[in-house]
């Protein structure tokens, strides 16, 4: 399809788009032709984000938004989602421009699970309870539940709309509102979803969408007027977010951060359902997952044969780069971004260097920015690329032989964000899955989050959850009432 | 004659009873006749819809609970858009003013909303192995197909608190109304059908006392939710005991306290023991019908609380008018039953403050009244009138008022009205009833559960309590230690 040519390109604050006070705007570059994007998108400064802050802090404590209950508040969040639905296509087709995802994934998969996520939290805006006990002592006591107040969402480039959903539908079901921030790689299908809230009729100030990059999103991170921000990206910008909200107001920080999974495949795994899981699985979104299953750990007696068929599908993949991401058969895109891209061949060179290549390894020189599917057999465990994020398609492959070397290699990491595992044993399915130590196992599958159930990271992949009502529960605070 | 559906919904279709047999609803703001073709549905009818039912629970079960939910949404969407058509239905058949009619359905519209967002939310608990050796998972799943019986008072939330939780739960249902007002529900299995509900998921079943005791009695109904009388919630749970010992909920009546303290705002007060007491002609389950009044303001109370009496019953009129606030009661058997009580007061020489007959000669109007300090073994003071008709009675202290607020065998409601925080507190917490209002007359709230205590009733509607008594747990142990093969 043509690609689209309308976009937003201002700040949407209080429900209307602004030109920023700032002068800054972002180049945004079309990964697959390396062409740029006639959109001019204004980068939010101090100004900008004072002047959001103060839309959604009245928006919070008197206006409209402030008075609705929540079977009230459930209604706009449902319209949403039917909005968000019935533009799927315009939404998916802005993020495959600005990042290079294959329009049938963004269409069909992503920008779904962000009406999804509206949906689902709608349904819990009206359920916030809180706690009563009895007076045994002479004094009764409650346990109230409240909105936090102003909450900032900022989201990274590599399945943009989703985050739309994870961040902004729980603030708001709890009462909250919310300030987004979409990477300044891929900003233009979140900003076009202002048009969706005047639509559905939020009050101005309850949703409000800023752009920017590193800059931007340390004013939000930083600001004395936010209650708690929500950050989705890498470890180390992470940190940085943590490190500015306890140095400013102490908000309450969620991160969602890097990870370097391994998938583990024992000798009784159905091997076709393992084959599709660690390789097409690792390939979705070109390997640009934080919960990719970059490591794949096989048994022994298994493993000449599986690697085979890794490689195959890989090769197969390989085989259809360079295609159009808006085209709807396209199902292998390129990296999102030049920096992106050039992290990426800079690990590759660095496995070269380490001997392990078995295929792939270089860049689709025809046109923008593709990376060959690439793996990487037992490499150095103490190579970078076998210990850090590459957040591409770059696969290492390690063997085992016994249940507790495979259990080791996996939780040889500081990271801890998802962990695949292929077996046909049930107790063995349950036993390893409670001793691995990641925020999210997924058993004989490619792992998805799924929105019921919390999705977060152990040790350095995070902090605090989203999704499900654990996530729910992280944009209320609780208050002790005690009555005697 | 208008035309009105008046067949039996089943298997999303209309179909007329198997035996031919019917019955009449009667109007009565005038006593004229509404219709004589409302079908009963005969054995055979339940048989058929349980069977139509029990085929859809095997795919409903399965269907995944956010399209579940869409369907609701859907429905009650729909239902907005036919809120006038469904609160006259509602109206003609048993006296409820029209804007009331319509107030029970927004709160229908609410629950099916409320609802459909816990579809996809039922969470089981996991338990590790600790010691044990075995991986436990504690799951919960739906009953099968379930039954509701209405009463006649309030039939639209009544449909929201049986159907909403039960289809989102992922069970099939069948629900009965009562003889005096069925033609409203059945105009609702048009806009299931439209929302999308499959076949035998949701049927709609008119019929008397014979159709209940058929549903109470079916082996392949899992659970009974009744809404009425104690007489007929004793016969119900008999029979559910008699047959396959299915789950049963009952809300049956009560003869709730309202307790005014001398330290009460006395104008609230009097709005709520009058205007919100004589809601749909105080025919509401939970209504304060003993005021027990503080001496220190009983006379002030008391002469206000007449003054608004006094005023309702002359705005009295008919409940098709949206300036109508109280209507007639709902038929001449219920009119009956509450001019006995009347009568029975008077002849034991209880003093009638105000009202005490009947408004009119015409249609079904009975004058809102109140009976000062009747005998507390009389009729009206201790059996359930569920009519216009308030006693009042006055107390010293608190502790004599909390001792006269339980001497009851009801536990439905109770209010207390009083400006001290502390006194609200302790009172509240010493009451034998399910449902308590502090300084307000008792309302359905989307998020606490309604039911009683006592011979009022048990199980629980609308909640999260509501939901849970529409799954049933299952445990489950996996042996972490078994041997490989």
């Amino acid at each position: 399809m043509a690609a689209p040519t309308d976009f937003q390109t201002q700040l949407f604050l209080n429900n209307k788009y602004v030109d920023a006070k700032s002068k800054e705007t972002l180049s945004l570059v079309n990964p697959f032709n390396g062409e740029p994007i006639s959109a001019a998108v204004q980068v939010a400064g101090q100004e900008d984000i004072d002047l959001a802050v103060s839309y959604a802090q009245v928006a919070f404590k008197s206006g409209p938004w402030s008075t609705y209950t929540g079977a009230q508040r459930a209604v706009y969040l449902n319209k949403l989602a039917d909005l968000i639905d019935a533009n799927a296509h315009k939404l998916a087709a802005l993020d495959s421009l600005c990042m290079g995802a294959p329009i049938a994934v963004a269409e069909n998969f992503v920008v779904p699970q962000a009406a999804v996520a509206f949906r689902y939290y709608a349904g819990l805006a009206d359920k916030i309870e809180g706690d009563s006990f009895a007076a045994e002592d002479g004094t009764y006591r409650i346990v109230r539940h409240e909105p936090l107040g102003v909450c900032a969402g900022i989201a990274p480039w590599n399945v943009p709309m989703i985050y739309v959903g994870w961040k902004i539908a729980p603030a708001l079901a709890a009462g909250n509102t919310a300030i987004f921030k979409a990477s300044e790689s891929s900003p233009l299908a979140t900003l076009y979803l202002g048009k969706l809230v005047i639509e559905a009729g939020f009050p101005p100030g309850v949703i409000q969408f800023v752009n920017g990059g590193g800059k931007t999103g340390a004013l939000l991170a930083s600001h004395m007027g936010i209650a708690k921000i929500s950050f989705t990206g890498s470890t180390s910008v992470g940190k940085i977010v943590q490190k500015l909200a306890t140095e400013s107001n102490m908000k309450k920080v969620t991160l969602e951060l890097g990870g370097k999974s391994a998938a583990l495949v024992f000798e009784d795994a159905n091997i076709p359902n393992a084959v599709a899981g660690t390789a097409d699985g690792f390939l979705l979104n070109s390997g640009q997952m934080c919960l990719a299953t970059s490591r794949l750990l096989v048994q022994e007696s298994i493993a000449t044969p599986f690697i085979e068929a890794v490689k195959a599908r890989f090769l197969e993949a390989a085989s259809k780069l360079g295609s159009d991401p808006l085209s709807p058969t396209t199902t292998y895109g390129p990296m999102a971004n030049k920096a992106q891209f050039d992290r990426v061949l800079s690990y590759i060179n660095i496995g070269k260097e380490g001997g392990a290549l078995a295929i792939g390894g270089a860049s689709n020189g025809n046109n923008g920015l593709f990376i060959e599917p690439t793996i990487f057999v037992n490499p150095d465990k103490n190579s970078r690329i076998y210990k850090e994020e590459i957040f591409g398609p770059v696969l290492c492959i390690l063997t085992f032989k016994t249940e507790e070397e495979a259990l080791e290699l996996a939780n040889d990491t500081n990271t801890g964000l998802s962990a695949g595992l292929y077996t046909s044993d049930l107790n063995r399915a349950l036993r390893v899955s409670a001793k691995l130590e990641s925020g999210n196992v997924a058993i004989n599958s490619l792992h998805l989050p799924a929105v019921n159930v919390p999705f977060g990271g152990w040790k350095e992949s995070g902090s605090g959850q989203e999704l499900g009502r654990y996530g729910f529960q992280s944009y209320l605070k609780m208050k002790s009432v005690h009555i005697k | 004659m208008a035309s009105y559906q008046t067949n039996l919904f089943i298997n999303n279709e209309f179909v007329p009873s198997s035996t031919g047999e019917t019955f009449e609803v009667y109007n009565p703001v005038d006593d004229s006749l509404i219709t004589n073709a409302v079908q009963v549905a005969s054995d055979a009818d339940v048989d058929t819809a349980v069977a139509a039912a029990k085929t859809a629970f095997k795919t409903w079960r399965k269907t995944p609970s956010t399209q579940r939910a869409a369907m609701m949404i859907r429905y009650a969407n729909l239902l907005e858009k036919h809120l006038d058509e469904v609160a006259k239905l509602e109206s003609i058949c048993m006296g409820l003013p029209v804007h009331l009619a319509k107030f029970l359905l927004v709160l229908q519209v609410s629950n099916f909303r409320y609802f459909a967002g816990m579809a996809d939310k039922i969470a089981g608990e996991t338990y590790p192995e600790d010691g044990d050796g075995y991986f436990k998972m504690v799951n919960y799943e739906p009953l099968g197909v379930v039954a509701g019986i209405a009463a006649w008072n309030a039939t639209q939330l009544f449909v929201g608190w049986k159907i909403a939780p039960a289809v989102a739960a992922g069970n099939t249902i069948i629900f009965k109304t009562s003889e005096k007002s069925p033609l409203a529900v059945l105009y609702l299995g048009a806009l299931f059908k439209e929302a999308g509900f499959p076949p035998g998921v949701i049927n709609l079943l008119s019929g008397a006392a014979n159709t209940g005791s058929k549903m109470a009695s079916h082996m392949d109904i899992a659970k009974i939710s009744f809404t009425g009388s104690i007489n007929a919630g004793r016969q119900v749970q008999i029979a559910a005991a008699k047959s396959n010992l299915k789950i049963v909920t009952l809300e049956l009546g009560g003869k709730s306290a309202s307790i005014i303290f001398n330290d009460a705002n006395i104008e609230n007060a009097v709005t709520h023991n009058s205007q919100n007491f004589l809601f749909n002609s105080a025919q509401t389950c939970s209504a304060g019908s003993r005021i027990l009044v503080q001496e220190g303001v009983a006379a002030a109370f008391i002469e206000k609380l007449k003054a608004a009496y006094t005023q309702i019953a002359a705005s009295m009129g008919d409940p098709a008018l949206a300036s109508t606030f109280m209507g007639p009661v709902a038929d001449q058997a219920q009119f009956s039953r509450v001019m006995e009580f009347i009568d029975g007061a008077k002849a034991e020489g209880t003093e009638v403050l105000t009202g005490g007959g009947r408004q009119g000669n015409k249609g079904r109007f009975i004058q809102p009244t109140i009976l000062l300090n009747p005998d507390k073994n009389s009729r009206v003071y201790t059996e359930e009138i569920f009519g216009p008709v308030v006693t009042v009675k006055t107390f010293k202290t608190e502790d004599e008022v909390i001792e006269m607020a339980n001497n009851t065998v009801f536990g439905l409601a109770a209010t207390v009205y009083t400006t001290n925080l502390t006194r609200a507190m302790r009172v509240t917490s010493q009451l034998e009833a399910g449902l308590v209002s502090v300084n307000s007359s008792h309302t359905a709230l989307l998020q606490t559960p309604w039911g009683g205590w006592k011979e009022s009733g048990y199980g629980r509607e609308g909640g999260i309590h509501g939901f849970t008594e529409y799954l049933q747990t299952k445990t489950v142990h996996i042996n972490m230690n078994a041997p490989d093969n």
